[in-house]
């Protein structure tokens, strides 16, 4: 055998092996109810439940080179140090009935600061100390303004005003520290994030043009910019990120193909495509991509063939 | 005298709006008891694909999207077709008197009669949709018929409800395979999205004992389906994609 080809595996093996630390080397957990485990819904655990959505982690965020992971079934953030290994437990509020949709973490002086964690069951923001104590309970199931009908996303601030999108009254409410409701914009279920100023960044879909073009705004609502995004033909847009030179990065499903074909674009300042390839998030998953620094990080996992396999979050390199 | 008929007909025609209008808004969300179908419809026969009633042959022919459907005939006992398109209709394309409902708007203001396209009612289906999860936010406050295990298997209760509530002349149907096939005596077209469109009727393929069935509807650029949650108990928003799609049933 030509030595050349008997080494190429092991010389695969350690180019790899070097470029994981450039990406970060991700996270994972096996499924289960235990220590450092992530709870499951479906068949496996519930046989007979007549309508059955394989459910589980529905969010995720990497800090500091660290991952926390949204334990919706079991009701718990795990925290994973860089290298991976679990480093603590977050028990959530023990509620009658949770339905934890997503989480936002504040960091000061490198440790976790307090926690934002939505509550879908009683559409409520919980937000926690860095031991998991609650500090405060925002919202409430309703339409009127500050109250929440199906929430389904959340960012906090440096100032720690809170950022929910809500599905249901199709709006984000923005929320003071202490609750009271400070804005309310329309919002057509496409994400939104906070840009590295802080501003709000969202989408707005310009029929006539066949277009969605990138808002900014200040807190105040005082418009930054405006972008149309040249990314094409395409349906439910989900906007994760703005970066301080006006990059912008959106997912969205395509006109034709699968159904959940996906595809994930980076836009310049100016709203041309700068780079893009195809997606495949985790069904049912809400928050599956998440930035730490320059690195992407995506959510892979299939809740229907749990306990098969582990809950991952993998460096997704794809610019 | 020329004035005169002139008024008589936007008067006629303002009495034949308020006939058509009325119907619909009263039945927003009325449930009866009697209207409950707990198993596949089993009539056969051509289905007008709005009203649901028979409307012979012909009528249910496909058409592309923005085709307008055919002007219903006069209510009010006149006999004369609301818009010229009836006119110039092959007899077998033309609605019955029953089959009038959301086919005709009217600008109070000029007198004038828009036709309805099968896109306008498909955004109508997927406005009514929309309100769903608004109006029955509260947990159990959808009046879920007998045989949905309180909401827990509610999905196909609540779509036939909305498209009730849109105009749709379909009997609350309890099971996911009896609306398909309800909507496709009607005329209704199962296709495979994308594209998805709003008032599509979205069903799911089969996970666990059941498959599982929601309705599209569009905000900017965004498709959501408005569904039953069982855990919730009250209709919400989901992703179309975040299940495994059968197919889509629509109206074409």
């Amino acid at each position: 055998m030509n030595p050349l080809r008997a080494s190429l595996p092991l010389l695969f093996g350690m180019a790899l092996a070097l470029a994981a630390p450039c990406f970060g080397a991700g996270f994972s957990l096996p499924y289960g109810a235990g220590e450092h485990q992530v709870g499951f819904v479906n068949e496996t655990t519930a046989p007979d439940q007549e309508l059955l959505n394989p459910l589980g982690p529905l969010s995720f965020r990497v800090v500091g080179g660290t991952c926390w992971v949204l334990d919706t079934v079991n009701g718990r953030l795990h925290h994973l140090a860089a290298d991976g290994k679990p480093m603590a437990t977050i028990a959530l509020p023990a509620r009658e009935s949770a339905d934890w949709q997503d989480f936002a973490v504040t960091v000061a002086d490198g440790r976790p600061a307090a926690f934002y964690v939505l509550d879908g069951a009683e559409q409520q923001v919980l937000r926690l100390s860095a031991t998991g104590e609650v500090q405060g309970t925002f919202g409430g199931l309703g339409e009127e303004p500050g109250k929440f009908v199906q929430v389904f996303r959340i960012e906090v601030d440096a100032a720690g005003n809170m950022y929910v999108a809500d599905r249901g009254r199709q709006v984000v409410s923005v929320l003071s520290p202490a609750g009271k409701v400070l804005r309310e914009i329309d919002w057509e279920w496409s994400g939104f994030c906070l840009d590295p100023s802080g501003n709000l960044c969202y989408l707005r879909w310009d029929e006539d043009a066949g277009v969605n073009h990138l808002v900014v705004e200040t807190l105040a609502g005082k418009s930054v910019r405006s972008v149309p995004l040249a990314i094409g033909p395409h349906f439910n847009p989900d906007l994760w990120r703005v970066e301080a030179n006006g990059e912008t990065v959106v997912s969205f499903n395509l006109p034709e193909g699968a159904p959940n074909q996906m595809r994930i674009a980076r836009c310049g300042a100016d709203g041309k495509v700068i780079a893009g390839c195809p997606l495949t998030p985790p069904k049912v998953m809400n928050r599956f991509l998440d930035w730490d620094g320059a690195t992407c990080y995506l959510g892979v996992a299939d809740y229907g063939e749990a306990p098969k396999g582990t809950f991952a979050v993998e460096p997704f390199p794809w610019k | 005298m020329r004035k005169q008929a002139n008024r008589s007909w936007i008067l006629a025609v303002l009495v034949l709006g308020l006939g058509l209008v009325g119907p619909v808004l009263a039945q927003d969300g009325d449930i009866l008891p009697s209207d409950v179908e707990d198993t596949s419809p089993a009539a056969a026969g051509p289905v007008n694909p709005v009203t649901g009633g028979d409307s012979g042959a012909g009528a249910t022919a496909a058409s592309s999207d923005d085709q307008e459907i055919a002007a219903p005939a006069g209510d009010q006992g006149t006999g004369a077709p609301a818009s010229g398109r009836a006119d110039a209709a092959p007899a077998a394309d033309r609605q019955p008197r029953h089959a009038v409902k959301n086919q005709v708007s009217l600008s109070a203001a000029t007198g004038t009669v828009k036709k309805i396209t099968k896109t306008m009612i498909g955004e109508q289906i997927g406005q009514v949709a929309a309100s769903f999860p608004t109006k029955y936010k509260r947990k159990g406050s959808f009046p879920y018929a007998k045989g949905t295990q309180n909401g827990n298997l509610g999905c196909a209760n609540v779509v036939s409800a909305a498209l009730r509530a849109a105009g749709i002349r379909i009997p609350i149907i309890l099971g996911v395979d009896g609306v398909k096939s309800k909507l496709q005596q009607m005329g209704w077209k199962a296709r495979r999205p994308p594209p998805f469109k709003p008032g599509d009727v979205i069903v799911w393929a089969r996970r666990g004992k059941h498959k599982h069935i929601g309705i599209i509807a569009r905000k900017g650029n965004a498709l959501m389906a408005m569904n039953n949650s069982s855990s919730g108990r009250r209709p919400d928003w989901s992703s179309p994609t975040y299940r495994a799609v059968e197919c889509v049933m629509r109206l074409e």
